[in-house]
């Protein structure tokens, strides 16, 4: 039995062209059997009548050139489909049934199936309990944690090869950002585990959204130092800004999780919260631990007690942080450059005449403010091990990349602008839709000198076809349309806001947990968390952040920094 | 075997039938998943299945006891569910025996259905709803503050949050318990009623001496059973309820697991903790279920 299965995969390697070589190949090293079968079953799905006749004379097969772009024989593959929001799809349509779907299917042969169809809060159980039982999709999208653990399983397939070897030139510009920078996740020796979601490098770049209607009530002048936005967040929560007599205004929006609207106050004093910085020896260092985030702590305290965040705010997540934004209740929002999309968006529905300025967080006493933004990975796209053709994913970025880059040449780049002009398509993200998705590293960068440059010339003609929908959309906004305000706020002011900074201070560590980290990283951070949120409510004096300080090096934290850094080392 | 097949010859076959859709249904969904339990001696890998992963004995339970926290977060799971047990047990047998006094049957079915319906929601519903009713500006601290009481944090506050887990808890499930009491009396002889009016025994007396004794037994049976709780203090509820400032007396086992282990999809670990859940738990039942038979002479089964 087990022969007989050898044999077939070597008639399935010989037959398959070139694109299979490279999966065989790399796939014999172990789980021989279960491979083997597999592959087999696709040779003999795709293109059973040929593979006897080829296989005998191999030598005869002329060398097929490698198309970046489009399969030659139709190609099941199966995806997970993450689910932005099931109602965008018109009537008849569904996640696994759709213009886009199919509109892959003639423009790279990949026919595409969903083994699983949910919003992202289901989706990363669905790829655990997958993980668990090993029944995996074809091609998926997995966060680092996740990555780290299908590695270790040794259930992803090693896409280097085929990288090196489908990759078009735009795609080694997306996905090689930053000299390889971006695979260090998933990569393991030389070996490419996955492909990096990559995502505007914007995303995670602090900006500060602040009620104008407000400030011109309070006859308020624009801040420009860090002081003056905290004094500002103070009046807006005294002052009675939306003039209905009661204290029901808040300065800032604060929530639960610590996340960007606390980290980016505290970059502000030059401590970086839960990130591990570089220090001039090149060693890392754990942020949360510097004595500056007293400062910083202390400031938000203050705040607290006055009421300029809510006091409720240990409660709540950061969804439900922004009903409060939404029902137009807080003055100063530290956002991202998307933020007038949402939530901001709901703001001028909610309240009439209100309306937001924005602007990069400003420095304490003036001085350059470096905020940390976090590397634009959001996770990687990785094979299953033993899927036949792995190549499929690279297919995809590849046409994604002709989009990205406006190639209208490009078969996909063409179908893609088409649907895009489609009524029906026109508003409903299809972006969202997609398997796989990436974008330019500087992709709003690059719109944003587009639509200045186009506003300029007062014409939109020399801008790529697929970039005019979204500037139709901002010139119209900043002509007043209530409608479309959220699109120039976004690109006009939010994206310029963003990336301003001269600075940046980016998180030295990219793997998952270390060895202590695992037995101790979860009770760690509880502890952080905890005295942070003890701190800023008043049941913890400032002074006991030495304390946890000296704690969190005790019960760990020295030694999983250690350990990183030993990692780092050997790395090298 | 020649009495087995006369066994099934005769009328009892039919009654064999009838339990083996049980019996096969317990085989499938009890005892073959408890050969489960290896992962948590193993380091398991999903692509090598069960069987196939390496053994590593005793690491995860090394693994368990070295974390930080273990401790902590025991003790304040056996408070919470001791107290749940302790504090949850008698409201139902009250409830009941009040419900059964009264005639009217509208009124009784009435609160019957009205008191067990929260059993049927789930934490996440209930949790939005006792968040709201104990915030800052909830029902709550606005009826407290008529009577100049200021504003509490009742869910943000070490002392308090034990006892609105407490208390919450026996307000979603007394109902249910009490239709199992009700339940209950319903099999009590009339006669035993209408024999001791005859003997001149007023209410009060009855409840004593008939009432009472008729749900001993299931009294007993629920007891010994809930036992076999005391380490499990509620994770959904607790997990849809705390935050930061309550983890010191709000952690639970069951929610310290959940960061420690499916943050790192550590499935050794989480096997290891629930096995040893399981056998303290069964541990505590047999224990009950002795004690229950040397005090009353009862026996379950």
């Amino acid at each position: 039995m087990k022969k007989k299965a050898l044999r077939f995969t070597l008639f399935g390697c010989m037959a398959l062209s070139l694109a299979l070589t490279a999966a065989c190949g790399s796939s014999n090293g172990n789980n021989t059997g279960e491979t083997a079968n597999k592959t087999n079953d696709a040779a003999a799905g795709s293109q059973a009548p040929a593979e006897n006749a080829t296989a005998e004379k191999p030598e005869e097969k002329p060398a097929e050139e490698i198309n970046p772009y489009k399969f030659k024989e139709p190609v099941d593959v199966v995806f997970a489909k993450n689910v932005f929001d099931i109602k965008v799809y018109p009537e008849g349509e569904d996640p696994g049934n759709n213009a886009v779907y199919k509109m892959i299917e003639q423009t790279t042969n990949i026919r595409p199936t969903n083994k699983f169809a949910v919003p992202y809060e289901n989706y990363r159980e669905r790829i655990k309990l997958g993980i668990a039982s090993n029944d995996l999709p074809d091609i998926f999208f997995a966060e680092q944690a996740d990555v780290d653990q299908l590695i270790k399983n040794d259930m992803l397939e090693d896409l280097k090869p085929i990288y090196d070897n489908y990759a078009t030139d735009k795609t080694k510009q997306i996905s090689g950002y930053k000299d390889g920078l971006l695979f260090t996740g998933a990569q393991r020796g030389g070996k490419y585990y996955g492909m990096p979601n990559v995502s505007d490098a914007l995303n995670g770049s602090p900006v500060v959204y602040i009620r104008k209607d407000w400030m011109d009530k309070l006859g308020a002048q624009m801040p420009k130092t860090f002081e003056e936005l905290i004094a500002l967040a103070k009046r807006f929560a005294k002052e009675d800004p939306d003039g209905n007599g009661k204290p029901d205004t808040y300065g800032l929006s604060m929530n639960n999780q610590l996340d960007l609207k606390f980290t980016a106050l505290m970059n502000a004093y030059g401590a970086y919260p839960k990130v591990y910085v570089k220090d001039a020896d090149g060693k890392l260092n754990y942020g949360s631990l510097n004595p500056n985030m007293k400062q910083g702590l202390t400031m938000l305290a203050d705040l607290y007690k006055e009421g300029v965040i809510d006091k409720e705010f240990v409660t709540k997540d950061m969804p439900k942080s922004m009903e409060l934004v939404s029902q137009g209740k807080v003055g100063i929002l530290i956002g991202e450059f998307f933020s007038p999309l949402w939530p901001l968006q709901d703001v001028p529905k909610n309240v009439k005449g209100a309306d937001f300025v924005s602007m990069p967080m400003p420095g304490l006493g003036g001085a350059e403010y470096q905020p940390n933004v976090p590397i634009n990975v959001s996770g990687y796209f990785v094979v299953r091990k033993g899927f036949a053709h792995p190549e499929a994913l690279m297919l995809l970025l590849n046409n994604l990349a002709e989009t990205s880059y406006s190639n209208l040449d490009n078969e996909w780049a063409k179908a893609w602008s088409e649907l895009n002009k489609n009524p029906k398509y026109a508003n409903a993200s299809i972006n969202n839709w997609l398997p796989v998705f990436n974008d330019r590293p500087d992709a709003n960068t690059n719109r944003y000198n587009l639509f200045t440059e186009a506003l300029k010339s007062g014409t939109d003609q020399n801008m790529p076809a697929d970039q005019r929908v979204t500037f139709q959309n901002v010139l119209k906004g900043k002509e007043g349309d209530a409608a479309n305000w959220a699109w120039y706020k976004t690109f006009l002011e939010g994206v310029p806001n963003a990336s301003s900074y001269k600075t940046i201070v980016y998180n030295g560590w990219f793997g998952s947990a270390t060895e202590t980290g695992k037995l101790k990283g979860a009770s760690l951070l509880d502890l952080e968390n905890q005295t942070f949120i003890k701190i800023i409510v008043g049941k913890s004096p400032v002074e006991s952040f030495d304390d946890f300080a000296k704690r969190y090096n005790d019960l760990g934290g020295k030694q999983i920094l250690d350990e990183m850094n030993a990692q780092l080392a050997n790395q090298k | 075997m020649n009495r087995i097949k006369r066994r099934l010859a005769t009328k009892e076959w039919q009654l064999h039938l009838m339990i083996a859709p049980g019996v096969v249904f317990l085989i499938l969904f009890s005892y073959l998943p408890l050969y489960g339990i290896l992962i948590a001696f193993k380091e398991f890998l999903p692509s090598k299945g069960i069987w196939a992963s390496p053994w590593v004995g005793l690491k995860y339970f090394d693994f368990m006891m070295k974390l930080p926290d273990v401790w902590r977060v025991t003790n304040n799971t056996i408070y919470i569910a001791g107290l749940k047990i302790l504090l949850g047990f008698p409201v139902p047998i009250g409830i009941a025996l009040m419900l059964n006094e009264v005639r009217r049957s509208f009124f009784k079915k009435g609160v019957q259905t009205i008191i067990y319906l929260p059993h049927f929601l789930s934490w996440v519903i209930l949790a939005g709803l006792i968040l709201d009713v104990f915030s800052l500006t909830g029902i709550v601290n606005s009826f407290l503050g008529w009577f100049g009481i200021e504003p509490f944090y009742y869910l943000g506050d070490n002392r308090s949050f034990p006892w609105i887990i407490i208390a919450t808890d026996i307000w979603k499930n007394f109902g249910w318990g009490t239709v199992i009491y009700l339940a209950a009396l319903t099999g009590i002889d009339p006669a035993l009623y209408e024999s001791s009016v005859i003997d001149g025994a007023n209410r009060w007396k009855q409840t004593l001496h008939i009432t009472i004794p008729g749900i001993v037994p299931i009294i007993i049976l629920t007891a010994i059973l809930s036992l076999g709780n005391v380490l499990n203090a509620g994770f959904e509820q607790i997990f849809n309820l705390y935050n930061p400032l309550v983890m010191d007396r709000g952690d639970i086992l069951d929610t310290y697991v959940y960061r420690v282990a499916f943050q790192e999809t550590n499935w050794s670990l989480s096997t290891m903790v629930g096995l040893i859940k399981s056998v303290v738990n069964s541990v505590l039942i047999i224990a009950g279920y002795w004690l229950a038979y040397r005090i009353t002479k009862y026996r379950v089964f």
